[in-house]
């Protein structure tokens, strides 16, 4: 059976889902962003141990950067109250600068590592910094027995794509 | 036709099909445009919004337009009648000083009130599903239980242990330090009260401008007194006292609200200060979550350890942007989960409506507000207790604003036909009564924390509340509710 690398459109168009995956957050260092690196069990036939804790370790280093307390926040803060707070109506803060950057290498990942595998990961923005939600897509095309897509075979075809 | 075979069909009538129908299909030209609605239009907490989405404060707005009055008359009286004297008498600095110290009190005072206190967002179906499931799983058998399976979490941080709450209205485990406002019926990160004052919450997205606010409010209050006095004494030097004050009414009227604002205001500034300094919240303060009090091991575990650092954070840290969107548009349902292929999707997602979804969550939550109808009282949960206001040990004068913060679980908002809603709304407008009532004086003691201490919105307090005759229709009326739900 040839595996299908599907790409993040089609994923969207033909596949269904199946379950969702949620990542919570790691409140073990206060109240600073971070996210459980424990993998969890429904993605253990999808995507390896190794590239996913990648992820959510590249997403955490990203809101400490973000949340960082130093020069150029205090700098930032005392611009901002000398300036009565109006200097954000022109500029942007340094955490909004790295929210875009979140979500674009999200999208990256997407693209190039969870979509080949079925999954789709979600801006933890969207969902209120609560959670990393990851669908997890079973693709309706592959198995070609049934439409209604919870066919139990679908590991075989998104297993192969892994590559283990 | 055959006879036998035209028996039956004599039998059958035929009735007219009505041609006319009712639908809304019938003028082509009544096609209902669905307007791509905002965010903030479905917002479900119980908030206010100004240009289209920008500005958000609490409900009750009434006592931000009187503090908005006070200030505005107060500095207009003093610029109109008695800046030209002193500007000419001692010298033209003091008004260009008072108005910036005026336009500072309301960019601050603005800001903080129209600004997005730090809501948290609530929890969407599938995530509030997949929680549930989880506290099913770590709490053994959900069905059957005695009492409601605990909904806390325990996260050490920094060597202190943290006891995270569920709230039953947003359906997530409140992060460190959030609590939710049962005014405004949301869950706020860095929680520290709720103030009528500036009509909004103030929690970690606009603690700095509130703190602003209040400093400055402070110093404009003092320039105010000081110089009124200066200008009544200056004239009194010239025209005797008597006369002093019928030449400028105004400032009679300006140094008794200045007065009586320097005592509340400076007070509540030297609170916040203390709090900043020691990284607290009101809400942490109040309740004593870190004094030495509860034990020689507790310290506040997000302290940076020395004043300068706290006081850093607090004013010059990074600002995290609203979480909430209140400007962004609805996006239409995302793919819901198919056939559930095992029975980790079962929970609520076997239909493709986002509706049916709510009402397993409704049940869900139904079931819990019945076990807690049948929990008798002395089986209530101790980390219920821990929410309880102990009664604040410090008087009046630092916390006329820190009378609301009250951080209790509301009953959840979305349950409707319930009559447990109907039940606890009972209690609700009683609540909202004391807590109208302390808005209008705020510079008396905060006598009513321990009034409301009393009657606090938990499950099964409320059950208790109500007396075992009520439970009877209560379950009955729940039960109407749940066959309601489930017919649809």
């Amino acid at each position: 059976m040839a595996t299908e690398v599907h790409n993040l459109q089609e994923l969207r168009r033909s596949a269904s889902l199946a379950t969702k995956v949620f990542i919570q957050r790691d409140y073990s260092d206060g109240t600073i962003c971070q996210f459980q690196t424990k993998f969890p069990p429904e993605l253990d036939s999808r995507i390896e141990r190794q590239l996913f804790e990648e992820t959510v370790k590249t997403l955490n280093s990203f809101y400490a950067e973000a949340e960082k307390i130093g020069g150029s926040s205090y700098l930032e803060g005392c611009l901002a109250c000398a300036t009565a707070y109006f200097i954000f109506l022109c500029m942007e803060t340094h955490y909004e600068k790295v929210l875009k950057k979140i979500s674009r290498y999200i999208q990256e990942q997407n693209e190039k590592v969870f979509a080949p595998r079925g999954l789709l990961l979600t801006d933890p923005v969207e969902r209120g910094m609560r959670v990393i939600e990851i669908s997890i897509y079973e693709d309706q095309c592959s198995s070609g027995s049934s439409s209604s897509g919870s066919s139990s075979g679908s590991g075989s075809s998104s297993g192969g794509a892994g590559g283990r | 036709m055959p006879p036998g075979g035209g028996g039956p069909m004599k039998d059958c009538e035929y009735s007219q099909i009505s041609t006319h129908s009712s639908s809304p299909m019938e003028s082509p030209h009544k096609k209902k445009k669905i307007a791509a609605r905002r965010k903030w239009e479905v917002f479900p907490g119980r908030n206010k919004f100004f240009c289209n989405g920008r500005i958000m404060m609490a409900r009750q707005t009434g006592v931000f337009y009187l503090t908005l009055i006070l200030i505005l008359v107060t500095s207009g009286l003093f610029f109109a009648f008695d800046c030209p004297y002193l500007a000419v008498k001692i010298t033209p600095a003091i008004p260009v000083v008072g108005g910036i110290l005026f336009f500072f009190v309301m960019g601050t005072l603005l800001r903080t009130s129209f600004s997005d206190p730090g809501v948290l967002p609530r929890a969407t179906p599938d995530e509030a599903a997949d929680l549930e499931r989880q506290i099913d799983i770590a709490n053994g058998t959900s069905s059957g239980g005695y009492r409601p399976p605990p909904r806390t979490k325990e996260v050490i941080i920094n060597g202190q242990t943290v006891k995270l709450k569920y709230c039953f209205t947003c359906k997530i485990f409140r992060p460190p330090r959030a609590s939710h406002c049962s005014l405004c019926d949301n869950c706020v990160e860095r929680f520290d009260h709720h103030c009528p004052w500036v009509g909004n919450c103030v929690g970690k997205r606009n603690y700095r401008f509130f703190y602003m606010f209040i400093l400055s409010l402070s110093f404009l209050t003092v320039f105010i007194f000081a110089f009124v006095i200066t200008h009544v004494i200056l004239r009194s030097q010239q025209a005797g006292f008597l006369n002093a004050l019928k030449d400028s009414p105004a400032s009679v009227l300006e140094a008794v609200v200045c007065f009586f604002s320097v005592w509340s205001i400076v007070g509540l500034s030297g609170f916040h200060t203390y709090l900043i300094s020691s990284n607290q919240t009101t809400n942490e303060d109040i309740k004593g979550s870190w004094s030495n009090k509860r034990g020689k091991e507790n310290y506040n575990p997000y302290s940076y350890g020395n004043i300068f650092t706290n006081c850093c954070v607090a004013l010059c840290g990074p600002i995290s942007p609203s979480l909430i969107d209140r400007r962004g548009y609805i996006q239409p349902d995302t793919p819901r989960p198919a056939a559930p292929s095992n029975g980790m999707a079962a929970y609520g997602a076997t239909q493709s409506q986002s509706d049916t979804c709510d009402q397993d969550q409704c049940i869900q939550s139904t079931k819990f507000v019945l076990q807690a109808a049948a929990t008798p009282l002395l089986q209530s949960e101790p980390s219920l207790a821990s929410d309880e206001l102990h009664l604040p040990g410090k008087p009046g004068l630092g916390t006329p604003c820190a009378s609301l913060t009250l951080g209790q679980p509301t009953p959840p908002s979305s349950m409707p036909n319930l009559a447990a809603e109907a039940a606890l709304t009972d209690i609700l407008p009683l609540k909202e009564e004391h807590v109208g009532h302390q808005f209008l004086t705020p510079e008396e003691a905060p006598s009513p924390p321990g009034m409301l201490a009393g009657s606090p919105l938990a499950h099964s307090r409320t059950m208790h509340v109500l007396g075992l005759a009520s439970q009877d229709s209560l379950h009955e009326d729940s039960v109407r509710g749940l066959v309601k739900l489930s017919s649809v």
